[in-house]
């Protein structure tokens, strides 16, 4: 499982790289971006990443198999 | 039961909720409630849209629906401020405010608080620990999310219990059927409440520290003015009722699930990783903010139901998190599921739960350590009784007993 930001929602509203750092990070712009590139492979990163999802306000973070 | 007249209120549905919102799910997804008018909606995509709809959908619930008499609104005006939540609101002031708080839920922050946490717990774990059944929701639940609050706003550890008390209060309004004397006792409490918090601001603008009431002192907007008295009362007050019954349930259902799933407590024992699923997982399944509301700003249709303007909104989450359109099997506790925390118990989007990654890491160290000190899980005395206070928006159990085994703890922790 990996995860993905639409940059077109991303805002830079911050929630993702705030609470989850080990996956996700801040891009030049402001922007989220996904620090963790390979395989979400454990249970806390898929549940860190799954809550990052729900969490961001533009629900601009996706899963993907 | 027909799906025309399910009542969530009603304590017959609120022993065993699940088949009535599988059918509200496949028979009414926007459903009526006939005591009180409220439209109620079950599906998970239903949920995620509408906490996405803000303009539609607005958190702006007027609050004064909970008090019938004049009499305690009255009091609230004479004595002090209004019952006002600053984040129950909707864009952009809900953004500015939200903004200002985010700094102090952050992964840094959180982690500078697990020792703290480690010790509360440990300390409460330990008073588990008898060799006769104790009541793990009035003995471990009860004080511990109450506590760390505590900690967490910079108050004296002791003065948990009596906002234990406030905070108890405080929701009552939120169950249905308050006598007009138990109201004005609400209103009364909940003056005493704001007092003391504006006593603690007062200290914490003389004494800065640390902690989430010196935030609130301090905190600027862009343009440098700082918060209202209103809006830091609101936020407090938010704080300990967000942070108080909801991490209790989330605590006792828990244990409540470890138990009642045969082959959990081997497998977390065997794998700690799954620890994180399973927390998940109890959330999912038991949501312990059952539903909350919104209010619609316009005539809405969805399902070919026309809910008209100015309704509440009831979003079921404890029903969405069972829709089985997007969790497989749904009623299962299932520690493999890729899609567990994908659940609504803290709510999606704009208003998903500021104090969620505090919730997470209160139960998931709760269940790190008393696994660790514990074994063989069980109920003690009649296990087939549960009882739940009675309320719409908090699934709540009043007691849990519960036994464990030390000697198998103490056992498996010699051998590795
Ligand atoms: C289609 C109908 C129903 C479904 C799908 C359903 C589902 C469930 C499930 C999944 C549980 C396990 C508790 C949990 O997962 O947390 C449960 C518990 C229970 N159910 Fe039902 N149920 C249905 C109808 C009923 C009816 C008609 C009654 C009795 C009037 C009932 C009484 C109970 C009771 C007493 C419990 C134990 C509650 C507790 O653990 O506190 N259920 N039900
Ligand atoms: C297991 C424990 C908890 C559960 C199930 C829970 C549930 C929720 C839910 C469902 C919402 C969103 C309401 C909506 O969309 O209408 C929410 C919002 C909120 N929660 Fe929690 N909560 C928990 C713990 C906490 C804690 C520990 C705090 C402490 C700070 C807290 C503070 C808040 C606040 C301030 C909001 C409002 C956020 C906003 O509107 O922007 N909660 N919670
Ligand atoms: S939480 Fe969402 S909007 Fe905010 S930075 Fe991350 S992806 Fe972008």
């Amino acid at each position: 499982m990996k995860a993905v930001i639409d940059p077109a929602r991303c805002q830079g509203k911050a929630r993702c790289f705030n609470l989850y750092p080990s996956i996700f990070g801040k891009g030049p712009d402001g922007k989220g971006l996904i620090v963790r590139t390979e395989d979400l492979d454990t249970d806390e990163l898929i549940v860190d990443a799954q809550s990052a999802a729900n969490a961001c306000p533009r629900g601009a973070i996706t899963l993907v198999d | 039961m027909t799906t025309t007249n399910i009542n969530l209120s009603d304590p017959e549905v609120q022993r065993c909720p699940f088949g009535a919102y599988k059918a509200l799910r496949d028979e009414a997804p926007v459903h009526r409630m006939p005591d009180t008018g409220m439209y109620v909606v079950s599906r998970y995509e239903d949920i995620c849209d509408i906490v996405r709809d803000p303009d539609r959908f607005s958190m702006a619930v007027p609050m004064d629906f909970l008090f019938k008499t004049d009499a305690a609104k009255q009091y609230y005006r004479d004595h002090g401020y209004p019952r006002r939540t600053p984040l129950s609101s909707d864009p952009p002031y809900h953004t500015e405010f939200r903004d200002l708080l985010e700094p102090f839920f952050t992964a840094g922050r959180i982690r500078q608080w697990e020792p703290r946490l480690r010790e509360l717990i440990g300390n409460l774990a330990s008073k588990l620990e008898k060799d006769e059944p104790v009541d793990f929701v009035a003995d471990f639940c009860f004080p511990l999310p109450m506590s760390v609050m505590t900690v967490l706003l910079g108050l004296p550890l002791e003065d948990h219990k009596i906002l234990k008390h406030w905070t108890d209060v405080w929701v009552l309004p939120f169950s249905h059927g308050l006598t007009p004397e138990k109201e004005m006792y609400v209103a009364e409490e909940g003056i005493k409440l704001q007092r003391y918090l504006l006593d603690a601001f007062e200290r914490k603008r003389r004494e800065p520290a640390d902690d989430l009431l010196t935030v609130l002192v301090q905190t600027r907007r862009a343009d440098g003015s700082p918060l209202t008295t209103q809006e830091m009362l609101g936020f407090a007050e938010q704080a300990v009722v967000g942070a108080n019954e909801t991490t209790q349930n989330g605590l006792a259902m828990a244990m409540k699930e470890l138990i009642e799933n045969p082959g959990v407590e081997d497998r977390l024992h065997a794998e700690p990783g799954k620890i994180r699923t399973f927390v998940e997982e109890c959330l999912r399944l038991q949501s312990p903010t059952a539903g909350m509301y919104r209010v619609t700003t316009q005539d809405v249709e969805l399902h070919g139901v026309t809910i008209p303007k100015g309704c509440i909104v009831h979003l079921r989450f404890a029903a969405g998190n069972r829709d089985e359109r997007h969790f497989p099997n749904p009623e299962k506790l299932d520690l493999d599921r890729r899609n567990a925390a994908s659940h609504l118990a803290f709510s999606q989007a704009i208003h998903h739960c500021l104090g969620a990654p505090l919730a997470r890491l209160e139960i998931n160290l709760a269940f790190e350590i008393l696994l660790s000190r514990r074994q063989h899980f069980r109920f003690a005395r009649d296990a087939e009784s549960f009882d739940y206070v009675p309320g719409l928006a908090l699934r709540q159990l009043k007691y849990l007993w519960i036994q464990s085994d030390p000697a198998a703890a103490a056992a498996r922790a010699t051998a590795a």
